[in-house]
């Protein structure tokens, strides 16, 4: 039975970094700049599976993405690193883990809270990322404010409003079967 | 949402070449070491060299080169970005007939960002090459390996391949059952379309938790299916798909350690 239950957490993984890759490409038409879903499957890949559960998954887009697949928003394999944003989508895998370890405990307050840290610990492994990315792989100078501002202050209203969403979900989801998932 | 004809999955393009009989392995090992070279060389003639290596690289695979550089486009602004910051914002001996105003353009600016431009236009062209002739599941595999010292920390890396090789195949099943949730739920009225912000967050719903219910459904049938076949998380198995080290991934290794003291003298 213990073999049952892994095979399953491990399994949902992946179907969990498919749903992200597959989320990347579901764009909300707004009059603004295009959302697309994908932090949303990364707030609930955490809240759904737990905290390893969630940070598996993450793994496998990362790893799925740079072997080739087309599965990050505007390009794909190992070069992906160069871009400024890969540091978005290796904070991915500590923020769905957060999100997780909050939302395993139960209530209400507490995977508000995992959802909330989740945003957050997105663009702390971003900025810093996108500010070395520019300074050093690119070898250009940028202050960090700069950086702060491009990469959080702007994008930083969706992500609050996809949180809110993915929580709403979460909700939906507890009230009709065992969080994580895979203990069903 | 038409997104499903826009994806292509993957970038391999089947050919019968030299460069896609190597052992996926080979090419991640020869590819990690022209990435790290390349940020080692800045003089011009070092730089030609390396152009010849992957144009080389590029005929051997029998790909076409238009198409190689298709794969680039979607990195252009990087290059902009990367080679306007240079030129406008590096001290140094200004080109005539600048400076104009505030706007300044300088020889080193020049030669830095031409220098920058071409080490990331190499990069992507080699990595390119990488995804072009080797297939997904080839490079799970030679990530699997390359991942094994991490065994004797306990991280499943057998059962991450199983994962990786999950996903792939879970992606485009995946887009199949979204289109057809989001046709189903639109012959029932629901109109994605319209609507402010907050509507169109709402009409998610509808699409989200079928997907979420068909995902949960199918990773219990899996799960059974693989127990009943005798999966075993954390063993060893045997493979179907063998990797062997031959005679031309000699050739092609001992063909980049031949050309890379060029590089440090």
């Amino acid at each position: 039975m213990k073999r049952t239950k892994s095979l399953k957490i491990y399994i949902l993984a992946s179907l969990f970094a498919a749903l992200t890759a597959a989320s990347a490409f579901i764009k909300l038409p707004t009059p603004w700049v295009p959302l697309t879903l994908q932090t949303l499957l990364v707030y609930l890949s955490g809240l759904l599976l737990g905290p390893w559960g969630g940070a598996m998954s993450q793994i496998l887009y990362l790893l799925v993405g740079l072997a080739g697949l087309p599965v990050f928003t505007g390009g794909c394999g190992p070069t992906y690193v160069l871009y400024p944003t890969f540091g978005y989508l290796v904070g991915f895998i500590p923020a769905s883990f957060t999100a997780g370890l909050l939302a395993e405990r139960g209530g209400y307050l507490l995977p508000a809270l995992g959802t909330l840290i989740c945003v957050l610990v997105i663009y702390v492994f971003g900025v810093p990322y996108l500010y070395f990315s520019v300074n050093y792989l690119l070898g250009k100078e940028m202050a960090f404010l700069s950086a702060l501002k491009i990469g959080f202050l702007i994008p930083i209203a969706g992500d609050i409003f996809k949180g809110g969403a993915a929580l709403g979900i979460f909700y939906l989801i507890r009230m009709r079967m065992p969080i994580p998932i895979s203990k069903r | 949402m038409k997104f499903l004809q826009d994806i292509t999955l993957g970038q391999y393009m089947p050919q019968d070449s030299f460069v896609h009989r190597l052992d996926p392995r080979v090419k991640f090992f020869i590819l990690l070491i022209l990435m790290v070279t390349l940020f080692f060389i800045e003089a011009p003639l070092k730089f030609l060299l390396m152009g010849l290596i992957v144009f080389l690289i590029i005929r051997l695979s029998k790909i076409p080169t238009g198409y190689v550089l298709k794969g680039v486009a979607p990195f252009v602004w990087l290059f902009l970005f990367a080679a306007c910051a240079h030129f406008f914002f590096t001290p140094g001996r200004s080109i005539r007939p600048f400076p104009i105003g505030f706007v300044n353009v300088t020889v080193e600016g020049v030669v830095n960002g031409t220098v920058i431009t071409l080490r990331i236009l190499l990069i992507i062209v080699l990595s390119s090459m990488l995804t072009l002739t080797t297939t997904p599941l080839e490079l799970t595999t030679a990530l699997k390996m390359a991942l094994s010292p991490l065994k004797r920390f306990k991280v499943p890396v057998n059962d991450f391949a199983m994962m990786m090789m999950l996903t792939i195949r879970f992606v485009p099943i995946l887009l199949l059952e979204a289109q057809r949730i989001i046709n189903a739920q639109r012959s029932r009225g629901i109109n994605f379309e319209t609507g402010g912000l907050i509507q169109r967050a709402k009409k998610l719903v509808p699409i989200l938790i079928p997907l979420f219910n068909l995902s949960f459904l199918r990773a219990d049938e899996l799960s059974v299916a693989m127990i009943c076949r005798g999966y075993a998380t954390g063993k060893e198995r045997t493979s179907f798909r063998e990797v062997r080290f031959s005679t031309p991934d000699f050739f092609a290794l001992a063909a980049v350690m031949l050309v890379l003291p060029f590089f440090f003298l």
